[in-house]
């Protein structure tokens, strides 16, 4: 077994795959879906290729976040890994998009963060949480 | 997002080395004098010190003298919320996917 990303997120999505993958990387769609409502996207960039930029502005709780990065990989309709350079988030994190078309309709989307560093923190956090649950015989 | 006021930075480059995990495994168990932990190791008590400053720094643990000894015990908060900021973070994503799947079945034509 693969040793689980930090940060997981998959769901079956009832659309064909192109139609994902147009969602994910198109700046005018984007900004009609990518933030958690009621909140929205002021601006998006997604330039299609390595090495392209991609940028959300966002307004979470009356804040303006700028969320930017790079593409690593950009493999249309099925994989897309970029750097996610996220004020909030932990150093370097890579974010990992893979597209797996289940039939005509319907497509299964992971979202990960690769990141070495923060994979380890999990399950040394894990571990060291359980221990410290039997510790205060929780 | 929810704001923190944890350096995370510093909490992940704390975590991300097998030394210090082990040590904070360690105090788990309650805490420990900074001599009894070197005791467990090969490396140096300068080297052990290094790795307690670090976990310090992060604000993983804490450091009191006792006498003429140093006690170092665990600071449980700081590991709760470090693993609630990464849960907050799957919660997240999860929300996204769920709207974009509402909104590609809103646009279905």
């Amino acid at each position: 077994m693969t040793p689980k990303a930090p940060v997981y997120a998959k769901r079956i999505i009832k659309a064909p795959i192109e139609r994902v993958f147009r969602a994910w990387t198109d700046p005018e769609e984007l900004k009609l879906w990518h933030a958690p409502e009621p909140e929205g996207i002021l601006a998006a960039i997604s330039e299609n290729h390595v090495g392209g930029n991609r940028s959300l502005t966002l307004i979470i709780d009356g804040k303006t976040y700028q969320v930017a990065g790079t593409y690593k990989e950009f493999d249309p309709p099925h994989k897309l890994v970029y750097n996610w350079e996220d004020p909030s988030a932990p150093n370097d994190s890579v974010m990992t998009v893979l597209f797996k078309p289940l039939s005509d309709r319907a497509t299964e989307l992971e979202v990960s963060y690769t990141n070495p560093t923060v994979g380890t923190v999990q399950q040394g956090l894990t571990i060291i949480m359980g221990h410290l649950q039997e510790y205060l015989g929780a | 997002m929810v704001e923190y006021a944890l350096n995370f930075d510093n909490v992940f480059k704390s975590l991300g080395d097998p030394t210090r995990r082990d040590i904070l495994q360690r105090l788990t168990r309650g805490e420990l004098t900074v001599g009894a932990i070197a005791e467990r190791y090969t490396m140096s008590l300068a080297a052990i010190s290094k790795h307690l400053s670090m976990l310090q720094r992060a604000n993983l643990v804490t450091k009191r003298r006792q006498g003429n000894e140093q006690v170092v015990s665990l600071n449980p908060t700081t590991l709760a919320t470090t693993t609630e900021y990464l849960r907050n973070y799957q919660v997240y994503w999860e929300e996204t996917l769920a709207s974009l799947d509402r909104y590609l079945e809103q646009t279905k034509s």
